[in-house]
């Protein structure tokens, strides 16, 4: 009873306290659900922007691409979108270079957005000189002399020819290249993507070999400063350009059926190899017994690359 | 001293029995609370699960596919995607769970020439796939429509993405 008397003064103080008790409680909950909502939410919106950003981005290529006059596609800086959630402003930009020494068109879809910019690529390239070189009227090419059997029907009329090759513009491969040369399991397991491969300083530099029993599936223009060797029993499908600084080496029992083959320095064969397409060397040329070869001037046509993130 | 101990024990006792009374009172706004909270949560986890799925099918198709083969199973869709480099295939198709007969989910299936197929979830065990339905608009564009359930509260939801091909052609 006394102690209860000395309680009653201070029972006002119960209410109040369990009150903030029960606000305290609920408040952090609120916010602790609020916060979580906010995340959600901002993470939601960010999505959807980019979605937007990807589907305007792939249209905007697929239009240029799809241009029925694509010489005069020039670059273009289009006008600011609104992207909704969030009103965040972005700037789509079309940008077209021409670099006549590969020769090669570069189609590039730009969008900045706030934080980030979203670049999308598509390569046309030519063979070194163009498609309509004189020097690819014919369906092997040697700058010096071919050595060993061969077919006389693939001989042009009046070899040896006076045409001057080519040059190769290295810079220009490295520039635009957009992978580094595959290695042996980049081509077992994916093969080629439709896309300009170089070497560089780094892993892929030296001489650049593809192994024996390799099946090259895809297409894909592998260009290298130093020499590349085919090695033996190797078999390509696709539309294979190689293009070499150096001197190319291919092995026995190669077997290459759309392929474009372009050296500044000699090109060795080995035997029994079949080749359909083009072969045109700044050197010499050495068959070895058993060669076959058809000639194939669709390989010449424009390379297009496929459309790939920057 | 010692009555004011006493006197913290006893008033934190009778705020707790406060509490308590509070609680049954608004009991009600309690439960649409923590109702409502579950929802909010079911909606977060479906968005997120839509999330992965679209994201990781939009990647292979948009940027890395060839071609792709539109086929049907009895749970949906498969969509069969060559890839570009023409060794890789992939395939998305709902399935059941292996150890949950009543829940389906998206799966993605990848073979390499010469090897077995690699198979993961993209769905998480949380969620069920009651539709997965995919049909061609034109030769580069295609219609996604998922419809993904939250297993444990029912809240169910309708997805649906246009997915345009960048690199490839639907067959």
């Amino acid at each position: 009873m006394q102690r209860l008397c000395y309680l009653r003064p201070h029972q006002r103080g119960f209410a109040v306290l369990s009150v903030i008790f029960l606000v305290v409680f609920l408040f952090i909950l609120t916010q602790g659900i609020l916060h979580i909502v906010c995340q959600q939410a901002k993470s939601q919106q960010e999505y959807i922007r980019q979605r937007q950003i990807v589907v305007l981005g792939i249209d905007l290529m697929l239009q240029a691409l799809q241009t029925k006059e694509p010489v005069k596609l020039s670059s273009k800086r289009l006008p600011t979108i609104l992207l909704y959630p969030g009103a965040e402003s972005v700037v789509p930009q079309i940008q077209v270079e021409n670099c006549a020494t590969l020769p090669l068109r570069a189609v590039n879809v730009e969008i900045k957005s706030k934080n980030v910019a979203w670049q999308m690529q598509h390569l046309q390239l030519e063979p070194p000189g163009g498609t309509n070189h004189e020097i690819y009227n014919n369906i092997i090419y040697s700058g010096q002399e071919i050595i060993g059997n061969i077919p006389k029907d693939l001989l042009p009329a009046n070899y040896p020819l006076t045409n001057i090759v080519p040059t190769i513009d290295t810079k220009g491969y490295l520039k635009y290249k957009s992978m580094p040369l595959p290695d042996a399991c980049a081509l077992r397991e994916v093969g080629l993507l439709s896309r300009i491969y170089a070497n560089d300083n780094g892993v892929s530099s030296g001489l650049y070999i593809i192994g024996n029993n390799t099946i090259i599936k895809g297409n894909g223009v592998l260009y290298s400063g130093n020499p590349i060797n085919l090695q033996k029993d190797c078999h390509s499908s696709g539309k294979l350009w190689l293009i070499c600084n150096d001197k190319i080496i291919i092995g026995d029992n190669v077997k290459l059926e759309h392929a474009f083959l372009f050296a500044k320095g000699p090109i060795y064969i080995g035997r029994n190899v079949s080749i359909c397409g083009i072969i045109v060397s700044a050197g010499r040329i050495e068959l070895g017994d058993g060669f076959s070869m058809q000639g194939d001037k669709s390989v010449l046509e424009k390379f297009s690359t496929s459309c790939y993130m920057n | 001293m010692t009555r004011r101990n006493g006197f913290l024990l006893l008033e934190i006792l009778l705020a707790t029995m406060f509490i308590c009374v509070l609680f049954t009172t608004f009991y009600q706004l309690f439960l649409q609370k923590i109702g409502s909270l579950g929802r909010i949560y079911a909606d977060i986890e479906l968005h997120r699960a839509a999330r992965v799925i679209i994201s990781s099918v939009e990647s292979e198709l948009v940027y890395s596919t060839r071609e792709i083969v539109l086929e049907e199973n009895k749970y949906g869709s498969m969509i069969i995607c060559q890839n570009i480099g023409l060794r890789r295939s992939v395939v998305f198709y709902c399935r059941n769970m292996p150890n949950e007969r009543n829940k389906t989910a998206i799966y993605k299936s990848t073979k390499i020439e010469d090897r077995t197929a690699g198979i993961n979830p993209l769905s998480s065990p949380e969620v069920s796939i009651e539709q997965w339905q995919c049909e061609k608009i034109n030769a580069h564009t295609l219609r996604l429509k998922m419809q993904i359930k939250i297993t444990t509260l029912g809240r169910c939801k309708t997805f649906v993405e246009v997915i345009r091909l960048c690199n490839g052609c639907v067959i």
